[in-house]
């Protein structure tokens, strides 16, 4: 057994370079600055390329461009730097960009709490842009998993060619932990799909609208031609209704058909029990330990933790509550989460867990709040 | 092998999509002419737009073409030319995408990032209806400054100069050399602008007087000069950072340090501790020594580390627990133990003392009591962790303590993990540190 005693930055950082990442480009922030730091230090030894932007748009435009050059690339913010990112998100979506970003939530709006740790950034990283398409957004509750997802990351946005963010938040990237690295899993990340035919290259070319357009690099022998306005095949601007709604229902679907992949879940049901914990990021750690000690109370309860956060893995939570009359949703926000659950199980009783001043849900606080001893068969 | 304007610039696509008298066709005209000058092969080169007219042009272009953001082109140019160094990277961007990208373009300026952007200066904004941009003349009429904008323009190459960019020129659409310089400066190496003066009929035209004599004026008005103006010798981006990191590339990554369970599991099944201190007493890397100490005796440890905004000021804090299974919760209601070395710390845990049970135990430098809880607390005099009169091993010392009274690990985890510390002389420090609380503990 290797165990090592490190914090979720570097998890990230070692499941991005395991992941193939050549690429960096970041602005300081806390508290993700860690990230930043790391990549600037590693991709050299390696060859790859890492800039400090002078601010976060810089910092995405280099990244997409860059993923547009053949680069796979990565990039790490936090609140005030992922409101930056928004109108860059909404191009690597239109332009068809592999990128991976780290989100490191802190309490919000605007510059918030630096160092205070939040799950707030929820719902804003589904809706964060404009357009109204599907983001994927993985996210991690310990060390462990923020390198596993890392790399699971890597692979579905150079498969899908989207931007995929990593949830994270203060807590998980810079708590210590011991971790056994041999027992870390991890996912191999394919290369895009190479454009194979004859020349001319058409960018944009699919068949079904679930379809991944085949890729070359800016600079292949053969022209490309990238853009993030609405576009033909060609990747030349149209507004021809047609070709606008196949394109628009094409970015779509390019997500949605691929749902099967993109669902991450983890089921723990008990038998018998009345309640469900839902729970994702670091608030699914506490959780856990809440349903643990339950259980050795010789309470029943089931959990389903998300990793997947969205698109919303509506089947597996359905299934998870089945059984159930209560849900209990714990949350570092408002009950952001929580809405979703509502809408999925309108016919359960459904209790938010939150805490909105920085401190992690202990899980004392769980089992009160949440009534979970009132599962006691 | 040679090349010509067809190869670049598709002589099919035209025409051009712009406004009768529009000076945008010159310009892409001109393009089209200086790139066979420069001979680089057409698939070596990114033609880099955004918005504004001028950005509808990259179709008339055979290169790749990369049409993004208003104002970001100069990120993205950037980013291809990072991403891939052996592209030549031009960026054609108007008056209004270098002002919302007027920070990109000073800083890649700065940077000497190596690609060629012209700006294709008409002075107001044509796409969006003539509203005033950076560069509109003081005095002009726009769509936005109806009686004369007060505003005063920016000169382009004037920017690039103080950002220490390798090479500016200002040139009229209308100079027949503009071909020539366009060449110039993509085969400039680092950064490299054109400030190229326009004509747009559509707006600006016809709310102001404008015809050659009045550009040439109001070049004279402003004590400006056509013709390259910056042209300096610095390495490009590329080249330094290929130098300056020469020296990192080969090693091997890091990968952490992997730590065997070299002293015996203690039997509990779990504790937690919460330490309170102040920043600069090195609560965090001292809460890591005792984190390795537990990993080193087969415990699974967390330690989630709280501090404000400041350095060096405010208060520390590292909230732990070990545990022989994975841990999963990183905080819980009422810590076992807690450790306070500053009254930043006390004060900012004050409310969790208050509510701490009695069976939880309160270790705190003596100068800082009283303290208001019903947890039995007890006393860490200041002679008995005073090393040396070193501020920075009190957290030690008093970490040596607490784990003689409590067992969470043993003195020689504590001595082994203090010696994983990547500097000799701080693995020494604190190994001195250790050694002196090892004796003071025995004799007590």
């Amino acid at each position: 057994m290797a165990r090592e005693y490190i914090d979720g930055t570097e998890a990230i950082v070692r499941g991005a370079l395991h992941a193939g990442c050549d690429f960096f480009a970041g602005y300081p922030i806390t508290p993700s600055s860690g990230v930043l730091v790391r990549m600037m230090r590693e991709l050299p030894k390696i060859g790859g390329m890492a800039v400090q932007g002078e601010d976060e748009i810089a910092s995405i435009g280099m990244c997409i461009a860059a993923s547009m050059a053949g680069r796979r690339p990565l990039t790490a913010t936090s609140g005030p730097g992922i409101s930056l990112y928004s109108e860059n998100l909404g191009l690597a979506i239109m332009g068809e960009v592999p990128l991976v970003i780290v989100n490191v939530q802190r309490l919000g709006p605007a510059t918030g709490g630096a160092t205070t740790g939040a799950e707030g950034d929820v719902q804003f990283v589904q809706w964060v842009t404009s357009g109204g398409l599907p983001m994927v957004v993985l996210s991690p509750t310990d060390v462990a998993s923020s390198y596993w997802l890392t790399t699971v990351a890597f692979r579905l946005a150079e498969r899908l060619r989207i931007p995929v963010i990593l949830n994270t938040s203060k807590d998980l990237v810079q708590t210590m932990e011991t971790v056994d690295v041999s027992a870390w899993k991890k996912v191999p990340v394919e290369p895009r799909t190479p454009f194979g035919g004859a020349a001319p290259y058409v960018p944009y070319r699919f068949d079904r609208l679930g379809d991944v357009p085949q890729f070359l690099p800016v600079g292949a022998d053969l022209q490309v031609r990238f853009t993030t306005s609405m576009h033909d095949e060609h990747g030349n601007l149209t507004k021809k209704l047609a070709k606008v709604d196949r394109t628009f229902r094409h970015l779509q679907e390019k997500v949605l058909a691929h749902l099967d992949e993109l669902v991450l879940v983890e089921e723990d049901r008990q038998e018998g029990a009345d309640t469900l914990v839902v729970a994702s990021g670091v608030s699914a750690r506490s959780s856990r330990a809440a349903v643990n000690m339950v259980r050795a109370r010789g309470g029943k309860v089931s959990m389903l933790t998300v990793y997947s956060v969205w698109p919303v893995p509506e089947a597996a939570i359905r299934k998870a509550a089945e059984g159930v009359s209560r849900v209990v949703v714990p949350e570092m926000n408002v009950g952001l989460y929580r809405r979703e659950i509502e809408r999925l199980l309108p016919n359960r009783k459904t209790i938010g867990v939150n805490r909105v001043d920085g401190e992690v849900l202990t899980p004392d606080e769980i089992i009160r709040t949440g009534e979970l001893e009132g599962g006691v068969a | 092998m040679s090349f010509e304007v067809n190869d670049y610039l598709l002589e099919k696509s035209k025409p051009y999509p712009f406004c009768p008298g529009c000076s945008h066709g010159q310009v892409l005209d001109a393009l089209g002419k200086a790139l066979p000058m420069v001979g680089v092969a057409p698939n070596r080169v990114a033609l880099v737009t955004d918005i504004g007219c001028i950005g509808i042009s990259d179709k008339h272009f055979g290169m790749h073409t990369f049409h993004g953001l208003h104002g970001r082109s100069v990120t993205y140019a950037t980013g291809l030319k990072l991403g891939n160094p052996d592209l030549t990277v031009v960026v054609l961007v108007g008056d209004g995408g270098l002002g919302i990208g007027g920070h990109h373009f000073l800083h890649a300026a700065r940077r000497n990032v190596d690609i060629t952007v012209l700006v294709c200066n008409n002075f107001n904004f044509g796409m969006t209806g003539g509203q005033h941009s950076v560069t509109t003349p003081h005095q002009a009429v726009t769509a936005t400054t109806s009686e004369g904008n007060f505003e005063y323009p920016l000169d382009i190459a004037g920017l690039v100069d103080v950002a220490q960019g390798n090479f500016a020129a200002r040139v009229m659409f209308y100079d027949p050399k503009l071909p020539e310089i366009i060449a110039e400066a993509i085969r400039s190496p680092g950064f490299a602008a054109l400030d190229i003066w326009e004509m747009c009929t559509a707006y600006y035209a016809k709310r102001n007087k404008l015809n050659r004599t009045v550009l040439e004026e109001q070049l004279k008005e402003r004590n400006l000069s056509t013709g390259i103006v910056v042209r300096r010798e610095r390495k490009g981006y590329v080249e330094q950072y290929r130098q300056s990191l020469e020296a990192l590339q080969g090693k091997p990554l890091s990968e952490g340090t992997p730590m065997a369970s070299e002293f015996p599991r203690p039997s509990y099944p779990r504790q937690s501790v919460l330490i309170a201190g102040r920043a600069g007493q090195k609560v965090r890397s001292t809460a890591m020594i005792l984190g390795r100490a537990g990993v080193l005796s087969d415990l699974y440890v967390t330690q989630r580390d709280d501090y404000p905004v400041t350095v060096m000021t405010g208060h520390s804090t590292a909230e732990m627990i070990f545990q022989p299974d994975p841990v999963n919760a990183l905080t819980v209601d009422a810590p076992d133990y807690v450790l306070i070395t500053a009254e930043e710390g006390r004060d900012v845990i004050r409310e969790r003392l208050k509510g701490l049970p009695a069976t939880s135990t309160v270790y705190a430098l003596e100068e800082l009591l009283p303290l208001d809880t019903p947890a039995r607390v007890e006393p860490i005099p200041a002679t008995a962790v005073d090393i040396q009169k070193k501020k920075t091993q009190i957290v030690l010392a008093c970490v040596a303590w607490l784990a003689a009274r409590t067992g969470v690990v043993s003195p020689e985890a504590l001595r082994r993990a203090a010696q994983s510390e990547e500097r000799q002389s701080i693995s020494d420090e604190n190994l001195a540190t250790l050694a002196e609380m090892d004796a003071r503990l025995a004799r007590k």
